[in-house]
């Protein structure tokens, strides 16, 4: 699995995609892959609802389970990915691109240092296949 | 943890394992959802050497099994199959079983997690009955082969003709070479095959079936995870889920297999103050929004709390949340209008007629 370098991420799987004020966020392939791909299910924030930093946001589900999403930053989510709510599987096919979820107008930049680098991300993935 | 036969080829092939009631067992090979759509559009080979084969045999076997279950064994036929239950005094459900009548012995299937128990309790009220209790479950394996084209591709393993073999029947026959037990039962609600074959052998058998030449959207290996979802589509129960000591099976709307008017057995005369009145009835629910609906969820009619969701899932044929749940009686008419409580919420939901999915009718004898 290819990191994409210009990400961020939550220890919890998600990815953050920073330009400017804006963070857009997602869930990383490693996230899918051990979903099975099988996701049926996403529930998102409508625009306008305030996100806090390593707090839920919203929920994904597989066919057989479900899992909290947590947001990358805080702040305001502006957009909600309108093509997850007929097509969902969409996150399990291109989870760094189309599949994305939500963005924020952050709220406070310095929380981006909480964030893990690829190499980061990358080694503790490594981790959990231990 | 216990290991059968398989379990090497399940990790050779790539299958996420689980524990399973202290089984290592594969829980997917590829996908839930393709493993599923496999066996409703093809077929899937399933490794069931999990579940408890537990023989009964002497002079009062039969007789035995009929007291002890709801299955009017006396009354079956050489090569039958009954589904039924294991009960207690109280009418209480210990499992959920399929009886096997053979000439000279009758084999119980039941579930894996229940194997010791059901040991136990058959152990523990065999006094006065002339009859062997084994715990084959070691000896012999247990695969299925379910789907549509389940039929198509066991037959070219075997000359005997499994045409002749009706729904709920079994016979002994050869396939792949090796003599077995073929019955024609299953958990998927898919016509298909439950093997018992030899433990040694039972490796040779499932390769022979996974390396035939394939065709395209042939047989594939499914897991734990697709079993569940494929029995819950056809609303068939899950003990643990729906069933338990404290459940009847008229509460769980099973009733039509517990043989009544047979003279006696375990658990009858409470049943017989109890079958009119169930205090609870199992649901089938399909949600009217998109949500998925799991075990523990509860159930509301308006702000009332009237139960709650046994199994659920999405299901990958229908497209849509489903599950099973226990409500109060009069909850429980097909088109009631319901709400489940998802993460606070309430998402609207609505009973339906059981089962969620079925095939076109295979005759039964």
């Amino acid at each position: 699995m290819d990191i994409p370098k210009d990400l961020r991420f939550l220890k919890t799987h998600e990815w953050a995609r920073v330009e400017g004020n804006t963070v857009t966020a997602g869930v990383s392939e490693y996230a899918v892959e051990a979903l099975n791909r099988d996701i049926v299910f996403v529930e998102l924030p409508g625009v306008g609802t305030p996100v806090e930093q390593g707090k839920p946001f919203g929920v994904i589900e597989a066919v057989k389970a479900v899992y909290d999403l947590y947001a990358p930053v805080s702040g305001r989510v502006t957009d909600v990915n309108p093509a997850l709510a007929n097509d969902p599987g969409i996150v399990g096919r291109l989870p760094w691109t189309d599949g994305w979820m939500i963005r924020i107008e952050m709220s406070d930049p310095k929380e981006l240092d909480n964030l893990l680098t690829p190499e980061q991300y990358a080694e503790q993935i490594a981790s959990e296949k231990h | 943890m216990n290991e059968t036969p398989l379990t090497r080829w399940h990790q050779q092939h790539g299958a996420r394992m689980t524990d399973f009631h202290g089984w290592l067992m594969p829980l997917q090979y590829t996908s839930i959802t393709d493993e599923h759509l496999a066996v409703r559009h093809a077929a899937g080979l399933f490794d069931l050497c999990h579940m408890g084969r537990i023989c009964l045999r002497g002079p009062d076997a039969a007789a035995f099994a009929h007291w002890m279950t709801t299955a009017d064994v006396k009354a079956m036929a050489e090569g039958q199959v009954d589904y039924g239950f294991l009960c207690n005094p109280r009418g209480g459900i210990v499992d959920d079983i399929t009886v096997y009548r053979n000439a000279d012995e009758v084999m119980l299937v039941v579930n894996g997690a229940n194997r010791l128990k059901v040991m136990e309790w058959l152990t523990a009220h065999r006094d006065g009955y002339a009859v062997e209790i084994e715990d084959a479950s070691t000896r012999l394996g247990m695969i299925a082969i379910q789907g549509p084209q389940a039929a198509a591709i066991l037959q070219e393993t075997t000359r005997f003709p499994l045409s002749t073999i009706r729904y709920y029947q079994f016979a002994r026959a050869e396939v792949a070479g090796v003599p077995m037990l073929v019955s024609r039962t299953g958990y998927t609600g898919e016509d298909g095959f439950e093997l018992y074959v030899d433990a040694g052998a039972c490796a040779s058998v499932w390769e022979r079936l996974m390396t035939r030449e394939k065709k395209a959207g042939d047989l594939v290996a499914v897991g734990l995870g697709a079993r569940d979802t494929l029995r819950l589509e056809a609303s068939m129960p899950l003990y643990g889920n729906e069933l338990n000591d404290e459940t009847t099976p008229f509460e769980a709307g099973l009733g039509k297999f517990v043989r009544m008017d047979k003279e006696n057995f375990m658990g009858r005369s409470a049943l017989l103050q109890k079958y009119n009145t169930p205090a609870r009835r199992l649901c089938c629910l399909v949600m009217n929004e998109k949500a998925v609906p799991r075990s523990g969820y509860k159930l509301y009619a308006g702000e009332t709390a009237i139960g709650q969701v046994t199994s659920g899932t999405f299901s990958p044929t229908l497209q849509q949340g489903i599950a099973m749940a226990f409500v109060q009686p009069a909850y429980a008419r097909e088109g009631t209008e319901l709400a489940v409580e998802i993460r606070g919420r309430k998402c609207a939901a609505r009973v339906v007629r059981r089962p969620f999915y079925s095939r076109k009718k295979i005759q039964k004898p």
